[in-house]
């Protein structure tokens, strides 16, 4: 029991941040209709301008940030002008496929510019180990749970409470009524990019916290995000986070339980599970197209 | 030049050679092919000599992975471009025919022409179970179903790889058909080619049955095709069944060719190198499939040979040919998918057209 609480402890840390990755995911989908297989590496991106900008560059960490997700949102809004304008409209496996190039683009652009050794990350955060009931719980997860809820919180209240944010929603839910109403759908678009770019070197930064900065980043920011929004439901953003939780406790049980290597069979087994009985994920809406 | 259809009989319209000139053009075909392996191990053209850059760098190995990367991409572009049915599948089914070539062909000792043919046996058997979550969901639903039926496969590979043969991986020993070993890349050149010959043929000829056209009709429309009285599940497990066959095939092929395997070759990005191979080379069709595979495995070899002569000082593109061959391949391969999608969409494939059309229409345009 302890073992399987403690698992469940480290699982909902790094859940956390595929929360955050799985969260820009869906904002993307949901408002472009574009499934951003390059999303991982715009994660990976997050990770490598925080590692030149901490470490390579000594920036203070107040400049350091914000100059990090500045970037990631100009990031998001060349993928927009790139690849999303240009191929809207497409049929779904050119638009898959596009965002597949973009990511072996920026892959090989990485190995260029940053080399392909892995690198350490100063831990931003304390890093000691607290004992509650005989569960080791360290201070680091801790931080980053803490983060991921203070990112997420914030994101919401701007989808809820702001204007832009209300626009992002009727513009999701019906493109050309949105238009109608004088929402521009361009602006929508950029900004939802933006957004999730931001929120994906958010969720890379935190990753770089507790792995190494690497370019095999992009596979796993990738394929802890997919699951998890299909599990949570591809159009649900409550649906993403929780998700995203689901996905970080199920890869820390398999690899305490099963082993080493069955993580992805794991996590993707349920996938598999949640799209045969449930298709719409446990949060989405019902509208599945049928076969 | 052919200007319409003139067709009289039944008997003209199912030819597979349909004129003299395609005729012509095969024989010129077989010609080279027959000829390549000597240019290849020679390095010499009709008595010219060639240097490494000027051969590109293209070796007969690299011609062989690439006439597996042909059987694995038309196998796709049957099951993709031709039904519609997104697959993500490809590395696990190369996975499944290293367990078959490493169960029957290495613990069993069973000869080789037997194991190919069993793991395609197996690989179609696979193939109809990867294909049900077809019948029940489509689009980026399969694309998703097909990505963790991969990583299931490949994992079914590690558990019997670490079982059987340890961490290091499964060695394949050196094949032979009939008693003939296959111990050079030269004569796996000539096993290779005329599978590859075979196969291409069985699908052109597959897509004119009643089959073939059920295939294009789903992918059309499913609601239509169904109408007319195509059963979509019996069809989709069907052409899910081919393609497995053939892709489960070139995995077993592929791995007694590299000669030893773990699970780690059969990445994600394997799978996705198959759908860009026909994205590139260009959805429903087989040359684009062929052509497609051709780019692929043979450009790392061209940058390599260009980075020969491309002179470290030269400012960027020096240090990019001579630092970061892997790299600069990756990007140019992603620069080509992205550009081929936004501004040809039916890929190489439809380049090949314009070209032939430009020159039977000469000199009128379009």
């Amino acid at each position: 029991m302890t073992t399987f609480l403690q698992l469940v402890i480290s699982g909902l840390a790094t859940g956390s941040i595929y929360g955050l990755i799985a969260l820009g995911f869906v904002l993307i989908y949901k408002a472009t209709d574009v499934f951003n297989f390059a999303h991982g590496d715009v994660m990976a991106l997050g990770a490598f301008f925080a590692f030149t900008a901490v470490v390579s560059m000594g920036l203070p960490l107040w400049v350091a940030l914000p100059a990090v997700l500045l970037a990631a949102a100009l990031i998001g809004v060349l993928i927009q002008g790139i690849i999303v304008r240009p191929m809207l409209g497409q049929p779904l496996l050119s638009i898959v496929m596009a965002t597949l190039g973009l990511s072996l683009i920026i892959r090989a652009l990485e190995g260029i510019v940053f080399g392909s050794i892995p690198r350490t990350m100063p831990t931003l955060f304390p890093n000691r180990t607290l004992v509650f009931a005989g569960l080791r719980v360290s201070t680091l997860d801790l931080f980053i749970m803490a983060v991921s809820l203070v990112a997420l919180g914030l994101f919401a209240l701007f989808f809820v409470r702001s204007n832009l944010g209300l626009e992002m929603r009727a513009t999701a839910e019906d493109y050309e009524a949105a238009s109608l109403t004088g929402i521009n759908g361009n602006k929508i678009f950029t900004v939802a990019l933006a957004l999730g770019s931001v929120l994906a070197a958010t969720g890379g930064m935190l990753l770089g916290q507790v792995t190494l900065v690497n370019i095999h980043m992009g596979d796993l920011g990738l394929l802890a995000a997919l699951p998890a929004i299909v599990i949570g439901g591809m159009t649900s953003i409550p649906g993403a986070v929780i998700g995203g939780l689901l996905v970080g406790v199920l890869d820390k049980l398999a690899l305490g339980y099963i082993g080493g290597g069955s993580q992805n069979a794991v996590v993707y087994a349920a996938l598999l599970v949640v799209l045969m009985i449930r298709p719409y994920g446990l949060f989405g809406e019902r509208d599945i197209i049928r076969v | 030049m052919a200007s319409g259809n003139f067709k009289t009989s039944y008997r003209a319209e199912h030819k597979l050679v349909q004129s003299n000139v395609v005729r012509f053009w095969l024989v010129v075909l077989a010609a080279f092919l027959v000829y390549l392996p000597h240019v290849l191990q020679n390095r010499e053209l009709f008595g010219v000599s060639l240097s490494y850059t000027q051969m590109l760098g293209m070796s007969l190995v690299q011609i062989n992975f690439a006439l597996i990367a042909i059987l694995g991409a038309v196998s796709l572009n049957l099951l993709t471009g031709y039904t519609g049915l997104i697959s993500l599948g490809h590395a696990g089914f190369f996975a499944v025919g290293g367990i078959v070539g490493a169960y029957f062909g290495v613990q069993l000792g069973w000869p080789f022409p037997v194991v190919l043919l069993l793991s395609g046996v197996v690989g179609a058997i696979v193939g109809v179970i990867v294909g049900l979550p077809s019948l029940r969901v489509r689009g980026l639903y399969l694309l998703l179903a097909t990505l963790a039926l991969h990583f299931i496969m490949v994992y079914v590979f590690l558990r019997y790889q670490v079982a059987n043969f340890g961490v290091v991986g499964v060695r394949y020993p050196q094949p032979s058909l009939f008693g003939w070993p296959i111990s050079s890349p030269f004569r796996w050149y000539w096993v290779l080619l005329p599978l590859v010959v075979l196969f291409v043929l069985a699908t052109k000829n597959l897509l004119r049955t009643r089959e073939g056209r059920a295939f294009v009709a789903i992918r059309d429309h499913d609601i239509a095709a169904s109408a007319t009285g195509i059963n979509l599940a019996a069809q989709k497990l069907k052409v899910f069944a081919v393609s497995s066959f053939m892709a489960t095939m070139a995995g077993t092929l592929w791995v007694w060719n590299l000669s030893a395997a773990t699970n780690e070759i059969f990445t994600l990005t394997l799978a996705i190198e198959f759908i860009a191979i026909i994205i590139i080379g260009g959805l429903g069709s087989i040359l684009g499939a062929i052509l497609g595979a051709l780019l692929w495995q043979l450009l790392p070899g061209a940058i390599s040979a260009l980075s020969d002569t491309v002179s470290p000082t030269t400012p960027v593109v020096g240090e990019l040919f001579n630092q970061y061959p892997a790299q600069l391949n990756q990007l140019l391969l992603g620069v080509i998918i992205v550009l081929v999608l936004v501004f040809k969409p039916e890929g190489l494939n439809g380049f090949w057209i314009s070209i032939r059309n430009f020159f039977t229409r000469w000199p009128y345009t379009t």
